[in-house]
């Protein structure tokens, strides 16, 4: 029973995780600190849900893979958008976008 | 026992033992949510690239949203990812009674998030939040928009994935009930496991994104 009692304990930790995203979310108005609970959450589901240490190598690499991916992905997609500022251009109040 | 209770402890030809088969069933389900990661992180990517872009509109958009039904439906989707992970924990000792009961239970937890989300889209709807030209605010807000979009293709995409996975877990316990998992023979239970608790994954990350996020701003 231990691995049903591992498992009640996790899914009891989820939804005191998700109550205290909603709080920082709803009731601080932090949201954009409660988006940083969502990856965490997805960690938990993986590693205990999904048993991603359990199985044959290919598991781990293929998890890892996936994720290297999206970080590859989301990483280079969203450089632009973070690094690229307004500046003014002149007198005339005209702007201009600079990567 | 059933023809196809005697399939489960079969091994294929291909396959050197059973831990080899079930070895190469798992891995090959986890290459395929790999690949189902990056179809939704191209989804994340465009919201983040909208948000930082659109600050102010998607903060006023995620306003919108339902956020008691969000909430409530993240819960159901949290227990029925845990009940399915006791199926396969009673799968592999055995116990197909369990199996069948928590299957049901976990059908069930979908099919009343489905059933929600389709009351949370009907709000939507009524609200004016489609973007197009009956948009609630026609004219402006293009950001608001932005963010409806994603909106819908997210729900979509997730409810499409989770429709899969409730026929998945029916066929599970319409397998359980005739005595099929045992020990060494739980490899399919395990696989819809997998797959099930993805879509919990994705919804995890979803949810901030649509009913949190900018909640500050």
């Amino acid at each position: 029973m231990t691995g049903i009692r591992r498992l009640v304990l996790v899914w009891i930790g989820l939804l005191l995780l998700l109550a205290v995203q909603a709080t920082l979310g709803r009731v601080l108005g932090w949201g954009n600190v409660a988006l940083v609970a969502g990856p965490v959450m997805a960690a938990l589901v993986a590693v205990f849900f999904m048993e991603v240490g359990r199985g044959p190598g290919a598991v781990r690499v293929f998890a890892a893979w996936g994720l290297f991916w999206l970080m590859v992905l989301i990483g280079l997609g969203i450089l632009d958008p973070v690094t690229r500022r307004t500046v003014s251009a002149g007198p005339a109040g005209q702007t201009a976008s600079s990567p | 026992m059933s023809s196809s209770a005697r399939a489960d402890g079969a091994v294929e030809f291909q396959f050197h033992d059973r831990d080899y088969q079930s070895g190469t069933a798992l891995s090959g389900m986890w290459l395929f949510l790999s690949s189902e990661l990056l179809f939704f992180g191209g989804l994340f990517l465009c919201w983040a690239c909208y948000r930082i872009e659109y600050a102010s509109a998607f903060a006023a958009a995620t306003r919108e949203t339902e956020f008691a039904i969000g909430t409530l439906n993240t819960v159901i989707l949290l227990t029925s990812s845990f009940a399915f992970a006791c199926a396969v924990h009673f799968a592999r000792s055995g116990n197909n009674r369990r199996v069948v009961q928590l299957s049901a239970a976990t059908a069930l937890l979908g099919t009343l998030f489905f059933g929600l989300k389709l009351l949370e889209w009907s709000k939507d709807i009524a609200a004016g939040n489609v973007p197009g030209a009956h948009f609630r605010t026609p004219g402006q807000a293009g950001g608001e928009q932005l963010f409806w979009v994603f909106y819908w293709i997210g729900t979509g995409l997730h409810i499409a994935h989770l429709s899969v996975g409730i026929g998945l877990v029916g066929w599970i316990a319409w397998r359980a009930r005739r005595e099929a998992f045992g020990p060494g023979r739980a490899t399919p239970v395990e696989i819809v496991g997998l797959y099930w608790s993805f879509v919990d994954m994705m919804w995890l990350i979803l949810y901030p994104l649509i009913y949190l996020a900018g909640r500050s701003a």
